[in-house]
Protein backbone atom coordinates (compact mmCIF):
# COMPACT_ATOMS: atom_id res chain seq x y z
CA UNK A 1 0.00 0.00 0.00
CA UNK A 2 2.68 2.50 1.10
CA UNK A 3 4.84 1.46 -1.82
CA UNK A 4 2.05 2.14 -4.30
CA UNK A 5 1.49 5.60 -2.75
CA UNK A 6 5.20 6.26 -3.00
CA UNK A 7 5.25 5.15 -6.63
CA UNK A 8 2.30 7.39 -7.39
CA UNK A 9 4.04 10.37 -5.77
CA UNK A 10 7.29 9.56 -7.55
CA UNK A 11 5.45 9.60 -10.88
CA UNK A 12 4.07 13.03 -9.97
CA UNK A 13 7.26 14.32 -8.37
CA UNK A 14 7.44 17.49 -10.46
CA UNK A 15 3.79 18.36 -9.81
CA UNK A 16 4.40 17.87 -6.09
CA UNK A 17 7.51 20.04 -6.34
CA UNK A 18 5.44 22.71 -8.08
CA UNK A 19 2.98 22.80 -5.16
CA UNK A 20 5.88 22.89 -2.69
CA UNK A 21 7.63 25.76 -4.47
CA UNK A 22 4.40 27.69 -4.95
CA UNK A 23 3.75 27.44 -1.21
CA UNK A 24 7.35 28.49 -0.48
CA UNK A 25 6.92 31.58 -2.66
CA UNK A 26 3.69 32.53 -0.90
CA UNK A 27 5.30 31.89 2.48
CA UNK A 28 8.37 33.98 1.68
CA UNK A 29 6.84 36.93 -0.15
CA UNK A 30 3.18 37.31 0.83
CA UNK A 31 3.83 39.75 3.68
CA UNK A 32 6.90 41.48 2.33
CA UNK A 33 5.29 44.67 0.98
CA UNK A 34 3.00 45.09 3.98
CA UNK A 35 5.94 44.51 6.31
CA UNK A 36 8.53 46.73 4.63
CA UNK A 37 6.42 49.62 3.44
CA UNK A 38 3.51 49.81 5.90
CA UNK A 39 4.29 48.11 9.19
CA UNK A 40 7.95 49.07 9.57
CA UNK A 41 7.55 52.82 8.79
CA UNK A 42 4.69 53.10 11.27
CA UNK A 43 6.55 51.22 13.98
CA UNK A 44 9.64 53.34 13.39
CA UNK A 45 7.46 56.42 13.79
CA UNK A 46 6.13 54.94 17.03
CA UNK A 47 9.65 54.25 18.33
CA UNK A 48 10.66 57.83 17.58
CA UNK A 49 7.42 59.40 18.82
CA UNK A 50 6.15 56.85 21.28
CA UNK A 51 3.78 59.23 23.03
CA UNK A 52 2.07 60.49 19.89
CA UNK A 53 -1.63 59.68 20.03
CA UNK A 54 -2.10 59.53 16.27
CA UNK A 55 0.93 57.31 15.79
CA UNK A 56 -0.29 54.90 18.48
CA UNK A 57 -3.70 54.66 16.82
CA UNK A 58 -2.10 54.02 13.44
CA UNK A 59 0.34 51.49 14.98
CA UNK A 60 -2.57 49.56 16.45
CA UNK A 61 -4.45 49.60 13.17
CA UNK A 62 -1.41 48.47 11.18
CA UNK A 63 -0.52 45.61 13.50
CA UNK A 64 -4.12 44.35 13.51
CA UNK A 65 -4.18 44.42 9.71
CA UNK A 66 -0.83 42.61 9.72
CA UNK A 67 -2.29 39.94 12.02
CA UNK A 68 -4.80 39.28 9.25
CA UNK A 69 -2.31 39.78 6.43
CA UNK A 70 -0.16 36.86 7.52
CA UNK A 71 -3.02 34.45 6.85
CA UNK A 72 -1.65 33.66 3.37
CA UNK A 73 1.75 32.94 4.87
CA UNK A 74 0.19 30.74 7.52
CA UNK A 75 -1.84 28.75 5.02
CA UNK A 76 1.23 28.24 2.83
CA UNK A 77 3.46 27.01 5.67
CA UNK A 78 1.54 23.78 6.43
CA UNK A 79 1.48 23.06 2.69
CA UNK A 80 5.29 23.30 2.72
CA UNK A 81 5.47 21.01 5.74
CA UNK A 82 3.26 18.40 4.05
CA UNK A 83 4.76 18.49 0.57
CA UNK A 84 8.38 18.70 1.79
CA UNK A 85 8.43 15.29 3.51
CA UNK A 86 6.47 13.80 0.59
CA UNK A 87 9.17 15.05 -1.79
CA UNK A 88 11.84 13.59 0.49
CA UNK A 89 10.05 10.26 0.61
CA UNK A 90 9.16 9.97 -3.05
CA UNK A 91 12.42 11.45 -4.33
CA UNK A 92 14.62 8.79 -2.79
CA UNK A 93 16.62 11.21 -0.66
CA UNK A 94 18.62 10.10 2.34
CA UNK A 95 20.81 11.51 5.11
CA UNK A 96 23.83 11.46 2.81
CA UNK A 97 22.47 14.44 0.89
CA UNK A 98 24.28 17.24 2.70
CA UNK A 99 22.47 20.31 1.39
CA UNK A 100 19.10 18.76 2.21
CA UNK A 101 20.11 17.82 5.75
CA UNK A 102 21.30 21.36 6.45
CA UNK A 103 18.11 22.76 4.93
CA UNK A 104 16.00 20.46 7.10
CA UNK A 105 17.92 21.50 10.21
CA UNK A 106 17.09 25.13 9.44
CA UNK A 107 13.43 24.37 8.71
CA UNK A 108 12.87 22.16 11.75
CA UNK A 109 14.98 24.04 14.28
CA UNK A 110 14.43 27.64 13.20
CA UNK A 111 11.48 28.11 10.86
CA UNK A 112 8.97 25.84 12.59
CA UNK A 113 9.44 27.42 16.05
CA UNK A 114 9.32 30.90 14.50
CA UNK A 115 6.11 30.10 12.64
CA UNK A 116 4.46 28.47 15.66
CA UNK A 117 5.17 31.64 17.62
CA UNK A 118 3.85 33.72 14.74
CA UNK A 119 0.62 31.68 14.63
CA UNK A 120 0.15 32.30 18.33
CA UNK A 121 0.80 36.04 18.33
CA UNK A 122 -1.14 36.69 15.13
CA UNK A 123 -4.20 34.44 15.38
CA UNK A 124 -4.52 32.85 18.80
CA UNK A 125 -3.64 34.06 22.30
CA UNK A 126 -1.60 37.03 21.11
CA UNK A 127 -3.98 38.31 18.42
CA UNK A 128 -4.55 42.02 19.03
CA UNK A 129 -8.20 41.94 18.00
CA UNK A 130 -8.92 39.49 20.84
CA UNK A 131 -7.62 42.00 23.37
CA UNK A 132 -9.53 44.83 21.70
CA UNK A 133 -12.76 42.83 21.77
CA UNK A 134 -12.17 41.95 25.42
CA UNK A 135 -11.42 45.58 26.29
CA UNK A 136 -8.09 44.47 27.78
CA UNK A 137 -5.94 47.42 26.75
CA UNK A 138 -3.02 46.59 29.00
CA UNK A 139 -2.98 43.14 27.40
CA UNK A 140 -3.33 44.76 23.99
CA UNK A 141 -0.24 46.88 24.58
CA UNK A 142 1.73 43.90 25.89
CA UNK A 143 0.73 41.95 22.81
CA UNK A 144 1.86 44.73 20.45
CA UNK A 145 5.20 44.93 22.25
CA UNK A 146 5.59 41.14 22.12
CA UNK A 147 4.89 41.20 18.39
CA UNK A 148 7.48 43.93 17.85
CA UNK A 149 10.04 41.95 19.86
CA UNK A 150 9.25 38.96 17.68
CA UNK A 151 9.80 40.95 14.48
CA UNK A 152 12.99 42.58 15.77
CA UNK A 153 14.52 39.25 16.73
CA UNK A 154 13.37 37.10 13.82
CA UNK A 155 13.67 39.50 10.84
CA UNK A 156 17.46 39.26 10.35
CA UNK A 157 17.38 35.52 10.95
CA UNK A 158 14.55 34.92 8.49
CA UNK A 159 16.24 37.05 5.83
CA UNK A 160 19.58 35.25 6.06
CA UNK A 161 18.31 31.73 6.74
CA UNK A 162 15.55 32.04 4.11
CA UNK A 163 18.02 33.16 1.46
CA UNK A 164 20.45 30.41 2.47
CA UNK A 165 17.73 27.74 2.27
CA UNK A 166 16.76 28.90 -1.23
CA UNK A 167 20.45 28.84 -2.21
CA UNK A 168 20.86 25.31 -0.88
CA UNK A 169 17.70 24.05 -2.58
CA UNK A 170 18.55 25.54 -5.97
CA UNK A 171 22.32 25.03 -6.20
CA UNK A 172 22.57 21.79 -4.15
CA UNK A 173 26.22 22.60 -3.42
CA UNK A 174 27.20 19.48 -1.41
CA UNK B 1 4.51 61.85 34.57
CA UNK B 2 5.61 60.28 31.27
CA UNK B 3 4.46 61.01 27.75
CA UNK B 4 1.69 58.46 28.08
CA UNK B 5 0.21 60.05 31.15
CA UNK B 6 0.19 63.40 29.37
CA UNK B 7 -2.08 62.02 26.68
CA UNK B 8 -4.94 62.40 29.09
CA UNK B 9 -7.30 60.83 26.64
CA UNK B 10 -10.38 58.98 27.82
CA UNK B 11 -9.75 56.47 25.06
CA UNK B 12 -8.40 53.33 26.82
CA UNK B 13 -6.61 52.33 23.60
CA UNK B 14 -4.25 55.24 24.17
CA UNK B 15 -4.20 55.25 27.95
CA UNK B 16 -2.94 51.64 27.86
CA UNK B 17 0.14 52.65 25.86
CA UNK B 18 3.48 52.05 27.59
CA UNK B 19 7.16 52.51 26.68
CA UNK B 20 8.84 49.69 24.77
CA UNK B 21 11.55 47.80 26.68
CA UNK B 22 13.96 47.28 23.77
CA UNK B 23 17.34 49.04 23.86
CA UNK B 24 20.76 48.71 22.16
CA UNK B 25 22.28 46.77 25.05
CA UNK B 26 19.58 44.12 24.89
CA UNK B 27 19.80 43.95 21.11
CA UNK B 28 23.56 43.43 21.25
CA UNK B 29 23.22 40.64 23.79
CA UNK B 30 20.49 38.98 21.72
CA UNK B 31 22.52 39.26 18.52
CA UNK B 32 25.65 37.71 20.04
CA UNK B 33 23.99 34.88 21.95
CA UNK B 34 21.47 34.25 19.18
CA UNK B 35 24.25 33.88 16.63
CA UNK B 36 26.26 31.54 18.88
CA UNK B 37 23.26 29.32 19.68
CA UNK B 38 22.07 29.11 16.06
CA UNK B 39 25.51 28.31 14.66
CA UNK B 40 26.20 25.75 17.38
CA UNK B 41 22.84 24.11 16.70
CA UNK B 42 23.49 23.93 12.95
CA UNK B 43 27.08 22.74 13.26
CA UNK B 44 26.47 20.05 15.86
CA UNK B 45 23.13 19.07 14.33
CA UNK B 46 24.79 18.54 10.96
CA UNK B 47 27.69 16.73 12.61
CA UNK B 48 25.26 14.40 14.41
CA UNK B 49 23.35 13.59 11.20
CA UNK B 50 26.51 12.98 9.22
CA UNK B 51 28.22 10.94 11.93
CA UNK B 52 25.40 8.90 13.43
CA UNK B 53 22.84 8.66 10.62
CA UNK B 54 24.80 8.87 7.38
CA UNK B 55 27.95 7.29 8.83
CA UNK B 56 30.23 9.81 7.17
CA UNK B 57 33.26 11.75 8.35
CA UNK B 58 32.42 15.36 9.28
CA UNK B 59 33.98 17.87 9.22
CA UNK B 60 36.32 16.85 6.46
CA UNK B 61 38.57 19.89 6.83
CA UNK B 62 39.38 22.68 9.28
CA UNK B 63 37.79 25.10 6.80
CA UNK B 64 34.31 24.01 7.92
CA UNK B 65 34.58 25.00 11.62
CA UNK B 66 36.53 28.11 10.58
CA UNK B 67 33.70 29.05 8.22
CA UNK B 68 31.13 28.47 10.95
CA UNK B 69 33.01 30.75 13.36
CA UNK B 70 33.37 33.43 10.67
CA UNK B 71 29.67 33.14 9.85
CA UNK B 72 28.72 33.42 13.54
CA UNK B 73 30.77 36.60 13.93
CA UNK B 74 29.33 38.09 10.75
CA UNK B 75 25.74 37.19 11.67
CA UNK B 76 26.07 38.70 15.16
CA UNK B 77 27.15 42.01 13.58
CA UNK B 78 24.54 41.79 10.84
CA UNK B 79 21.61 40.99 13.10
CA UNK B 80 22.58 43.66 15.63
CA UNK B 81 22.74 46.35 12.96
CA UNK B 82 19.52 45.09 11.35
CA UNK B 83 17.65 45.17 14.67
CA UNK B 84 18.97 48.62 15.52
CA UNK B 85 17.96 49.96 12.12
CA UNK B 86 14.56 48.29 12.31
CA UNK B 87 13.90 49.74 15.74
CA UNK B 88 14.81 53.28 14.58
CA UNK B 89 17.89 53.44 16.82
CA UNK B 90 20.05 54.91 14.05
CA UNK B 91 19.56 58.36 12.59
CA UNK B 92 17.02 60.99 13.49
CA UNK B 93 14.27 60.02 11.09
CA UNK B 94 14.70 63.36 9.36
CA UNK B 95 14.02 61.78 5.97
CA UNK B 96 10.42 61.35 7.08
CA UNK B 97 7.86 64.00 7.88
CA UNK B 98 4.94 63.48 10.22
CA UNK B 99 1.73 64.90 8.88
CA UNK B 100 -1.25 65.09 11.14
CA UNK B 101 -4.43 63.98 9.41
CA UNK B 102 -8.00 63.38 10.41
CA UNK B 103 -8.91 60.02 8.97
CA UNK B 104 -11.09 57.00 9.64
CA UNK B 105 -9.34 53.68 10.12
CA UNK B 106 -11.49 50.81 8.87
CA UNK B 107 -11.86 47.82 11.17
CA UNK B 108 -13.92 44.69 10.92
CA UNK B 109 -16.86 44.59 13.28
CA UNK B 110 -16.29 42.69 16.48
CA UNK B 111 -18.95 40.81 18.45
CA UNK B 112 -19.26 43.80 20.78
CA UNK B 113 -19.99 46.33 18.00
Amino acid sequence: MLESVRNFLAEHYLQLKFVHLLAVMVWVWSTSVAYAFYLVPVFKAWRRSSGDVEVIRLRNWVIERFDQGVIYEHIAFPVILITGPLLFWSGGFNSGVGWLMLKLLIVVGLFIPIELTDYYISHFGGAKKRFRDAGDWAGYERSVHRHWWFLLVTSPLVMVAGTFVLFLAITKPF
Amino acid sequence: MNAYDKIGAPDPELAGARPFAGNPKRYRRLAIWGSIVIHAYLFFGYWAIKTFVAGEQFPSSWLVPAGVVASAIWFAFFSYRWTMRLDAQYGSGSRWIMESAQIKLPRERSEND
